[in-house]
């Protein structure tokens, strides 16, 4: 059993409330089954079946609004107190017909209100991840209630009369009722029901069933659900009054209730649980609809036989109230809790009871027809459990769905079209004095595709930056207005105006007067002048025009503003043809030239700037340009690079951002290299990089993953956390208590202990992105890390159904499966490690023997931190509480560990030379 | 606070044009459309009545508020109010920092804000590097600008204290020794003992002798300098500003966030060790350690609280609604929050009550 500290009493709580509940309707159960079907033939069952759907309505209503008033508790306590009193009252009334059916309607209104009202209140007490564990041991209390109930009832039976199974009931419920007096849990009561609440709630509760494919669902199979239970009840029912006598009927339900509800305690214990945390909740779901078809469909072949009826409605009676009540339960629990309030009422009480009704209504015209025989009722549940299964098994996408929103970021949609007052917004924000807000205004405008609102007087704005940002924007082909105002901009004061123009100009092949700017008193403006002037002349290269040259040959310092200038025209709007300008400039000693000399090789994309451009990937600035550089270049470039990871001579500042560069490739042969680097790569800050760039390339392109690398990459992270935890966990314990000075070597290899732990978490969720490309992972990251408990069981539960996903058995993920629902978990440490099974080779169970482990640690930095803080504590005599000789023995330990590796290196010379002395003296040297 | 701000129904795409407008004039780092799109998302208009209060000092710092029109005045006892009127953004400085709000904030006019989660923004941010990158530049950029314009800033600049930093050995540092001292370094004293090993193994040490000027003010520099041990002199003319910098300081404090040129002279007051990064390493491990990007913002947020205190009592707050006002700005969110950003109108000066 998996308990964790604090749930014992709420586990004995809700558990012990729901073994009262059922055993006494298990017991008014058989008394009102023996007693109707003593004294009335099967038939007027579905009469009762169609009064108790009508009723049920009312009643869920009425519970709705008590529940608002006084909470879930009260209500729960006020229903068993009635339970109990008007139990009495039908055991004092005369056993006629009436009375019977009233009972048996009683019956029925109860076992819907109380069932309803216990797992609202269950509901409020566990989260997602609580309800997958403990849900079974809360239905293993109800059904031990039913075999309670049942076999007290077959007892009761041998000796008195069926109906005094009535007052050992109502005794049942009153105590049920007791019990959850004496429980308190502070609740906040939903606000009192206004006027028309009822058709509000019915409106409103439609409508999110409307809205949501998950809701309609959970309709579909409670209505399919209620409906194949009806049929079996009725099959086993009328078949039983046929085959039974009457004056046997009640010993008969008693002890075959008995028999059930064992075999349902059984299941409970045993089974339910492991097999919803096992399967999932969504194939949890589809072994009762599963059982069912085949029980209907072996009664129907076989021609009605009752072995088979019995064993069919044996099914429903052992799985409803265990596997499937579990299953059917925590689908519910990713719903919001006000959702789950108005919806759950209405689908499990209301439109239960409707297709209760309904189905009430189809087996009465079979019954007033005569064809209400075994075998068509059998295939009429055959066809419900069908539908049912089909409809459960369609549940696991819209599962995910919730957990998703649940765990979600909001969206803000870029695209959307202006409508008329945000064009008069935007068209007044042109005209303001705050040119930040001008040029924003633009930017709008532009990105939305609505430049021509933009009135070419603009142009007359007197600031430079609105100038620069209004050339770029409305000067395009398409208008006219802006060119008279923009030729006048070529003799403005600041040359980035002037520079602006005549780009604008000369773009639009508006060429008159770009040449007066050769003479231009700016060399930036001369060169942005001769590279139009070239540009316009259909040349292959254009270092070899005159005015280019002339640019070129400005010799340092005067050259550099114009070979600047030139680069900066060429990266804006150059092509192959300045390949060789920009291959003169880029022999520069100027560092700022040769850097834009980098940054303009993405326009000219050429084999022969490669070991220019990848050797500047080390450096941050313009590294987005020079990754676009190299993805031009095209296949060779990506050999280059790949070739570059390889190469040990490429320095590490540039092999760290080769694997992002080869992911822009966004190609499958990309892909594989990354894939293939991801499992040999022994670096771990490399290996990240690997992770990052394959994130972004699955998501971009739809390359084929690599699942056995995934998975494997994932197998080592996850041991690498476990084993990383287990060293952890009794270091940190032995950090000193508050008011004692922490020791700081200590500290260090705890802090970096537990940043490894975060890091190797963060990584896991990394490779479940590259696995799962269209889901967003980080967000889950983050809520697994969160320190609200629901939200970290929804990224609990949310990994959980997500990983059952068959690729995960098919790439030999099966281990990973099951170390990432402990990773999820809310347990200790110690507890993971323990559960993580094989995953730790070695488990410390004190802070020496995680020290010794750390000493040999594949980390050298984590090696040399632990040798440090090995030799403080034998400097100050070892550990406390050790033997006298331990200080020695640590010294001897990190010393034996340094000969094989040098880990003394980094903690400093004095530990050296005491290692030197050390093998001096012991003749180890 | 009395329960959450009135939230503003703003469903209208003009609405959200406007919020937009607002961000990105706000923004000099230019954030592009993707990101700008995330930042809308995650944004909330709220709305205060006059005396209604934001925030409260001591109440965990949950969220930031960018204020885009209305005037807001933030308190704290025995201290200055802060005013605000126009675009602000408040309560950036704490969210930083990690702390509970350090001052109440209040609305004085009828104020109109957009409210952002603060695990979100750093999400934000973590999501969107580079942008955080030019933000850290230009804020220190910009903070350093305030910090010349300030009357006597000295007083900022100098720290004599040691950090408890020890008397380096006779021999260069072994790494664990650099990593001992690394997490004495003030700006990157919230950062992870991982991101720390790791900055570990790529600092250089550097020994100067007592006198010497290990550089000048105009000197390119693509280093980060620590000062591991002794105290240097900083000086510069224009403004004319002389201080001591000792252990466990960047030696030029923020100004080398936001400029590879020296921006004062340094001599060697002592012996110094100092150990040095480069400016590519340092940035690639703040990117793969979000947890150091972090206690860099954090430090240049309790710089900025330090210029902000002495702006509120200097006699030459400037009321021109062309200054620089910005009292309360810290890292951008999209972008900084300049003073005069308007949302609608121009807003008016930055006002001060002594």
């Amino acid at each position: 059993m998996d308990l964790r500290d604090g749930e014992v009493r709420q586990i004995a709580l809700v558990g012990g409330l729901l073994f009262t509940i059922i055993a006494a309707h298990i017991m008014l159960e058989t008394a009102r089954d023996a007693l109707f079907l003593g004294a009335l033939p099967a038939e007027y069952l579905t009469l009762v079946y169609a009064g108790l759907a009508g009723l049920v309505l009312v009643a869920l209503s009425l519970n709705r609004r008590l529940v608002r008033r006084v909470g879930r508790r009260n209500a729960l306590v006020g229903t068993l107190m009635a339970a109990g009193y008007g139990t009495v009252f039908f055991y004092l009334l005369p056993r006629t017909h009436m009375a019977v059916i009233a009972l048996y309607v009683w019956s029925g209104l109860l076992g819907t209100v109380l069932v309803v009202q216990f797992w609202m209140l269950a509901g409020q007490y566990f989260t997602v991840a609580q309800g997958k564990r403990l849900f079974g041991l809360v239905t293993a209390g109800g059904a031990l209630g039913a075999f309670a109930g049942a076999a007290s009832a077959a007892a009761v039976v041998e000796f008195l009369p069926v109906d005094a199974l009535l007052p050992i009931a109502a005794g049942l419920f009153l105590g049920g009722g007791f019990l959850l007096t004496g429980s308190y849990r502070e609740e906040i009561l939903l606000p009192p029901p206004e006027e028309d609440i009822g058709r509000e709630s019915a409106r409103t509760t439609a409508q999110l069933v409307r809205r949501s494919s998950y809701l309609r669902r959970m309709v579909l199979l409670v209505v399919l659900a209620t409906a194949a239970a009806l049929v079996t009840d009725y099959l086993f029912k009328s078949v039983a009054s046929r085959e039974i006598a009457a004056a046997d009927l009640g010993v008969f339900f008693a002890r075959f209730y008995t028999v059930l509800n064992a075999a349902a305690l059984l299941i409970q214990l045993v089974g339910a649980a492991r097999v919803v945390r096992r399967v999932g909740v969504v194939a949890a779901l589809t072994v009762m609809p599963l059982l069912l078809f085949a029980g209907g469909a072996a009664t129907f072949v076989l021609g009605g036989a009752f072995a088979t009826i019995l064993l069919t409605k044996g099914t429903d009676g052992v799985l409803r109230h265990s596997l499937h009540r579990v299953a059917t339960e925590l689908l519910w629990m990713p719903h919001p809790p006000d959702q789950r309030e108005r919806a759950k009422g209405a689908i499990d009480g209301v439109l239960a009871r409707v297709a209760q009704a309904l189905t009430a209504g189809l087996l009465l015209l079979l019954a007033a027809l005569g064809v209400d025989h075994a075998v068509l009722l059998s295939a009429i549940l055959a066809g419900f459990a069908l539908a049912w299964l089909l409809v459960a098994a369609s549940m696991r996408g819209p599962y995910l769905s919730l957990f998703r929103s649940a765990l979600s970021r909001p969206t803000f949609d870029p695209g959307e079209e202006l409508d008329l007052r945000s064009v008069e917004v935007l068209v007044e924000a042109l005209s303001s004095t705050d040119d930040q807000r001008v040029i924003a205004a633009l930017e709008i405008l532009d990105a939305k595709d609505r430049s021509r609102l933009i009135p070419a007087l603009i142009l007359y704005h007197e600031s430079v930056d609105v100038l620069v940002k209004a050339l770029r924007i409305i000067a395009k082909k398409e208008r006219r207005d802006w060119i008279a105002l923009t030729r006048r901009l070529l003799t403005h004061e600041s040359n980035r105006v002037r520079i602006e123009a005549l780009r604008v100009m000369a773009k639009n092949r508006l060429l008159s007067g770009l040449e007066a700017r050769l003479s231009d008193i700016d060399p930036a403006v001369r060169a942005h002048a001769a590279f139009w002037l070239a540009e316009d002349q259909d040349t292959d290269h254009k270092a070899d025009d005159p005015r280019v040259r002339a640019v070129i040959e400005i010799p340092p310092p005067r050259g550099r503003a114009a070979h600047l200038a030139l680069l900066e025209a060429i990266r804006e709007d150059g092509g192959s043809a300045w390949a060789s300008v920009i291959e003169i400039l880029a022999n520069t000693d100027e560092p700022d030239v040769g850097e834009a000399a980098a940054l303009a090789m993405q326009r000219a994309p050429d084999p022969r700037f490669l070991p220019v451009l990848i050797k500047r990937l080390g450096v941050r600035s313009g590294r987005g340009a020079v990754r676009a550089a190299i993805v031009a270049i095209g296949e060779s470039a990506l050999d280059a690079a790949e070739e570059a990871f390889r190469s040990s001579a490429t320095s590490e500042r540039v092999r760290m951002h080769l694997p992002r560069t080869i992911s822009r490739f966004a190609c499958q042969r990309a892909a594989d290299f990354l894939f293939e680097q991801l499992i040999v790569e022994p670096y771990g800050m490399i290996r990240y990089k690997i992770l990052r760039g394959l994130a972004l390339l699955v998501k971009k392109q739809p390359v084929h993953v690599n699942y056995k690398a995934i998975f494997a990459s994932l197998e080592r992270n996850l041991r690498e956390y476990f084993r990383l935890l287990a060293l952890y966990g009794p270091l940190d314990a032995a950090r000193p208590g508050p008011g004692r000075d922490p020791s700081e070597s200590l500290e260090l290899l705890v802090g970096l202990l537990g940043d490894k732990l975060r890091q190797a978490l963060e990584r896991t969720f990394m490779l479940l992105q590259i696995a799962h490309r269209n889901e967003d992972l980080q967000r889950v990251y983050f809520a697994v890390r969160s320190a609200d408990r629901n939200l970290r069981a929804h990224a609990h539960e949310f990994v959980d159904a997500l990983t059952r996903n068959p690729i995960y058995a098919r790439a030999n993920g099966t281990r990973v499966v099951e170390w990432l629902r402990i990773v999820g978990d809310d347990m200790d440490s110690v507890d993971k490690v323990a559960r993580a099974g094989g995953a730790v080779a070695e488990v410390p169970r004190t802070d020496r023997e995680a020290l010794s482990l750390l000493l040999r640690d594949e980390d050298p930095m984590v090696a040399s931190i632990a040798a440090f803080h090995a030799l403080e504590i034998a400097g100050a005599g070892g550990f406390q509480g050790s033997a006298g000789d331990d200080a020695d023995s640590l010294r001897v330990e990190v010393f034996t560990v340094a000969r094989e590796r040098p880990i003394l290196k980094a903690v400093g010379e004095e530990a050296e030379e005491q290692f030197h002395e050390w093998e001096a003296k012991s003749g180890v040297a | 606070m009395n329960g959450r701000p009135r939230a503003v129904s703003r469903d209208q795409l003009s609405v959200r044009i406007e919020r937009e407008l607002f961000l990105r004039s706000i923004s000099d780092v230019r954030p592009n459309s993707a990101q700008l799109a995330q930042m809308l998302s995650m944004l909330r208009d709220v709305a205060f009545e006059p005396g209604e209060e934001i925030y409260r000092r001591g109440e965990p710092c949950h969220r930031i508020y960018l204020i885009t029109n209305g005037q807001v005045e933030l308190r704290a006892p025995d201290s200055a109010p802060w005013q605000f009127s126009g675009s602000a953004t408040i309560g950036i400085l704490d969210a930083m920092m990690d702390q509970p709000y350090s001052r109440d904030a209040v609305a004085v006019t009828d104020a109109h804000a957009l409210e952002l989660e603060v695990g979100e923004y750093f999400e934000y941010l973590e999501d969107n590097y580079d942008l955080c990158q030019r933000s850290i530049a230009h804020n220190a950029a910009d903070l350093f600008e305030l910090f010349l314009s300030l009357p006597d800033p000295r007083g900022l600049l100098e720290q004599v204290g040691d950090r408890g930093m020890l008397e380096p050995p006779d021999r260069p540092f072994s790494v664990v020794e650099r990593l001992l001292v690394l997490r004495r370094v003030r700006p990157l004293a919230r950062a992870s003992i991982q991101a720390l090993t790791s900055l570990a193994g790529l600092a250089n040490e550097v020994r100067v002798r007592a006198g010497d000027t290990p550089f000048r003010q105009g000197d390119m520099s693509r280093s980060f300098w620590m000062i591991a041990y002794g105290q240097v002199l900083l000086q510069r003319d224009q403004p004319s500003i002389s201080a001591i910098r000792g252990a466990g300081e960047f030696v030029e404090n923020y100004a080398a966030f936001g400029s590879q040129q020296r921006q004062f002279n340094a001599t060697a007051q002592t012996d110094v060790t100092i150990l040095c990064i480069h400016e590519e390493d340092l940035f690639d491990r703040m990117e793969e350690h979000f947890d150091l990007t972090r206690s860099v913002l954090a430090f240049l947020a309790s710089e900025r609280m330090k210029v902000n205190n002495v702006l509120s009592l200097a006699d030459s707050w400037s009321s021109d609604p062309d200054a620089d006002n910005d009292a309360d700005q810290g890292a951008d969110i999209a972008a900084p929050a300049s003073a005069d950003a308007g949302y609608g109108e121009k807003p008016a000066a930055v006002q001060e009550t002594r």
